[in-house]
C-alpha cells in the first residue's frame, strides 16, 4: 500500500504501534482462548485436560463427550426446539413487524399517534413476570413451545427502528406506484419491501440472534425437559445450584469434558456463522443509531 | 399534494372519532389488516398482564386470582423499604449499574481510539470481528467459561498467577471480589460491540481537519486531543445519558448465572431478587411491588434522559 507523503509524515511512532499490539494482543487472547480451551476440552479425555496447564491442542484427540451427550437424548430434542422456535419465530415476528412498521410510517394513516403511544406505553412499563406468567396460563400456553415464540413475539425498539427507517424512505416511490394503480398492499409487498431490503436483512440477523440465545423464558414459562432450547438445556447442565433445576438431577452432567462439548455445541452454530456477517450487524446497529 | 387536508387536526369529539376512524377504515382497509397482528400482540401480551400492577396493592392468592385478592394499599411498599435484602439488591443494582456504565463507556471510547489508529485495513477488520464475538454468545456460555478460567485449583488465571508467583485469587465467591470481576467481564463481553457506535462517528469525522492540522504542526496527539475527542464528545454524551435510563438492570442474565449464595449481599441486584422472590418463594406481592417500583423509576428515568438529549441537540429515541 503506497503511502503518500501525509500518511508519512502523520505515522504513530514505532513504540505505540508497539503498545497498540500489545493491547489488541492480550484483548484478543482473553476473547478467544477461553473459547479454545473450552474446545480443546471438549476433544480431550478429561484426564488429559487436567495435566495441561494450558491446552493448545487437543493431546489424545477423542469425541467421547460428544456421543456420551448425544446418547443422553435430550440434545437433538433441545436443538430441534431451537431451530423451531427461532425459525417461526423470526418470520412471524419479521412478518408483523415489518407491516405494523409500514402501515405506521404512512403520514395518512388516522390513529397513527395512538398507536405509537401505545407501543412507546408498552415498552416503557412492563406488567411484571407474575401477571405475564398468569395471563400465559390463562391462554393455555404454559410448557408448550408456542409460549416460547409467542411471548417475545415483537420487540417494540425494533419496530420503532424500522418504522423510522421506512418514514426516511422517499415518498415519491408511493406516489409513482400510486400513480400506477397499485393499491395499499402491493405498496407495500411489491415496492417498500424489496427496497427496505437492508433493514429487514439486519432486523432478521438481530432477532434470529435473540432467539436463538434467549433462555430466560425457557425459566420464566416452562418446566421439564421437553421444552427445552439449546441454551436452556446447556443452563441446566452447568449449574446445579438452582432449585428448579435440582428435582431433575438425571440432567445433571458431571462430566467436565460432556459439559465443555455441550458448551461447543451451544454456542458454535452462531461462532460458525457469526465471521461472515459481521459487518451486517455492525451496519444494523449503526442504521438503528446514528441519524443521518 | 396528497394530504393538505388530512394535515389540518380537527378536535374531535370521541363518537366523531369513531365516525372518522369507520370512514379511514372503509378507505384504507388494507393497511388496518396489516396492523392488527400486531395490535393484538400487544394488548393480549403487553396491555392484559399490566394488571399485574395492581399485585403490588393487594394481598394476592394464586386461588383467588388479581380480582379476588384483598386490598391492601401501600402495605407491600412498605414493607419493601423495610426490608434489608431490598435494600441491599438496591444498593448493589446502584453501585454495579454505575460502575458498569462508566467502565463500559471509558472501555469501548478507547477501543474505538485505538482501533482508529490501526492503518491496515484487513488487520483491523480482523481484530473487530474477534472482539465483537463475546457479545454474540449468552451469559451461560461465557459464565461457565468464566467459571472454568476463575476455578481456584486449576483455572487458568490462577495458574497464571501462580506461575509469577502469588498467591490464587478468588473471583467466584468472594463478596469483595464479585462486584469488580461482574463489572470487567462485561467490559469484554460487550467492550467491543459498544465501540462500534464511536467507531462510526469517528469515521464520519471530516479528514482534512487532520490534514490541515498537520500542516499546521500537530502530532498525532494532538490531533487525538483537539479534533478526534471533541468531535465525539455528542456522541458520547448522548449514549451516556441514554444508558443512564437503564441503571436498575444492572444485567439479570449475568448475575444469575454467576452468583451464588457466597456473594449475596454485594451481588444481589433488584431482578435477582425479585425472582427468587416472585417465584420461589411464592410471594407474589413482594415481586409486583418491586417490579412496579422499578418500572415506574425506570421510565422516569427513561423519559427524562430523552428530554435531556434532546435539549442538548440531540437525536432522542422519540
Amino acid at each position: 500500500m503506497k503511502k503518500n507523503a501525509w500518511e508519512k509524515m502523520n505515522a504513530n511512532p514505532w513504540w505505540f504501534k508497539l503498545i497498540l499490539l500489545l493491547f489488541f494482543g492480550t484483548l484478543c487472547l482473553l476473547t478467544l482462548y477461553p473459547m479454545w480451551d473450552v474446545l480443546m476440552g471438549s476433544f480431550m479425555p478429561l484426564s488429559a485436560y487436567m495435566n495441561m496447564p494450558i491446552r493448545l491442542y487437543p493431546k489424545n484427540f477423542t469425541v467421547a463427550a460428544y456421543t456420551g451427550l448425544f446418547q443422553m437424548g435430550d440434545v437433538l430434542r433441545a436443538l430441534g426446539n431451537t431451530v423451531f422456535v427461532t425459525v417461526i419465530g423470526t418470520a412471524l415476528h419479521m412478518l408483523f413487524m415489518n407491516m405494523a412498521a409500514y402501515v405506521l410510517s404512512r403520514r395518512y394513516f388516522y390513529g397513527r399517534k395512538v398507536v405509537l403511544k401505545m407501543v412507546l406505553f408498552a415498552m416503557l412499563f412492563y406488567g411484571g413476570l407474575i401477571p405475564s406468567y398468569i395471563n400465559a396460563k390463562n391462554l393455555g400456553l404454559i410448557d408448550t413451545l408456542w409460549v416460547l415464540i409467542l411471548v417475545p413475539l415483537i420487540n417494540p425498539y425494533y419496530l420503532i427502528v424500522t418504522r423510522t427507517y421506512y418514514m426516511g424512505m422517499p415518498e415519491s416511490l408511493e406516489e409513482s406506484a400510486r400513480l400506477d394503480g397499485a393499491g395499499d398492499f402491493t405498496v407495500f409487498f411489491r415496492i417498500y419491501v424489496p427496497s427496505a431490503l437492508p433493514i429487514i436483512a439486519t432486523m432478521c440477523l438481530f432477532i434470529t440472534v435473540d432467539r436463538w440465545n434467549n433462555y430466560t423464558n425457557n425459566i420464566y414459562y416452562t418446566s421439564g425437559n421437553n421444552t427445552d432450547t439449546l441454551q436452556m438445556m446447556l443452563y441446566r447442565m452447568l449449574n446445579n445450584t438452582d432449585h428448579a433445576v435440582a428435582e431433575f438431577s438425571e440432567n445433571l452432567v458431571n462430566d467436565k469434558s460432556r459439559r465443555m462439548a455441550g458448551i461447543v455445541i451451544a454456542a458454535a452454530p452462531l461462532m460458525c456463522i457469526y465471521p461472515f456477517l459481521q459487518k451486517y450487524f455492525a451496519k444494523g446497529l449503526m442504521i438503528g443509531s446514528i441519524k443521518g | 399534494m396528497l394530504s393538505s387536508v388530512e394535515n389540518k387536526r380537527k378536535r374531535r369529539s370521541p363518537v366523531g372519532a369513531c365516525k372518522e376512524l369507520l370512514r379511514q377504515v372503509k378507505k384504507h382497509p388494507v393497511l388496518y389488516f396489516m396492523l392488527i397482528p400486531c395490535l393484538a400482540y400487544f394488548v393480549i401480551f403487553k396491555y392484559v398482564p399490566m394488571q399485574g400492577f395492581l399485585i403490588a396493592f393487594k394481598n394476592f392468592r394464586a386461588t383467588k386470582g388479581i380480582w379476588g385478592s384483598a386490598w391492601a394499599g401501600t402495605r407491600h411498599f412498605e414493607l419493601l423499604f423495610r426490608d434489608a435484602a431490598f435494600r441491599s439488591a438496591f444498593r448493589n443494582t446502584i453501585i454495579i449499574s454505575v460502575s458498569k456504565i462508566i467502565v463500559n463507556f471509558v472501555f469501548s471510547f478507547l477501543l474505538a481510539l485505538m482501533l482508529n489508529e490501526f492503518r491496515s485495513q484487513k488487520l483491523r477488520g480482523t481484530v473487530q470481528t474477534i472482539i465483537y464475538l463475546p457479545h454474540f454468545l449468552t451469559w451461560v456460555v461465557i459464565g461457565s467459561l468464566l467459571n472454568n478460567m476463575f476455578s481456584l485449583s486449576n483455572g487458568v488465571v490462577n495458574e497464571i498467577i501462580k506461575w509469577f508467583g502469588g498467591k490464587p485469587i478468588n473471583l467466584t465467591t468472594n463478596p469483595a471480589n464479585f462486584r469488580g470481576m461482574l463489572v470487567i467481564t462485561e467490559a469484554i463481553k460487550e467492550g467491543g460491540w459498544n465501540s462500534i457506535i464511536y467507531m462510526a462517528a469517528i469515521s464520519s469525522i471530516d479528514t482534512q481537519m487532520y490534514e490541515a492540522a498537520c500542516i499546521d504542526g500537530a502530532n498525532r496527539w494532538k490531533q487525538l486531543l483537539y479534533i478526534t475527542i471533541p468531535s465525539l464528545l455528542p456522541t458520547a454524551t448522548i449514549m451516556l445519558i441514554l444508558s443512564l435510563s437503564h441503571v436498575l438492570s444492572a444485567g439479570f442474565d449475568q448475575v444469575y448465572v454467576l452468583y451464588n449464595p457466597a456473594v449475596m449481599e454485594t451481588g444481589d441486584i433488584i431482578d435477582t431478587l425479585i425472582y427468587r422472590k416472585a417465584l420461589m418463594n411464592v410471594n407474589y406481592s413482594y415481586g409486583a411491588a418491586a417490579d412496579l417500583l422499578k418500572g415506574v423509576i425506570s421510565a422516569s428515568l427513561i423519559l427524562a434522559t430523552n428530554k435531556a438529549v434532546k435539549l442538548l441537540g440531540g437525536e432522542g429515541m422519540f
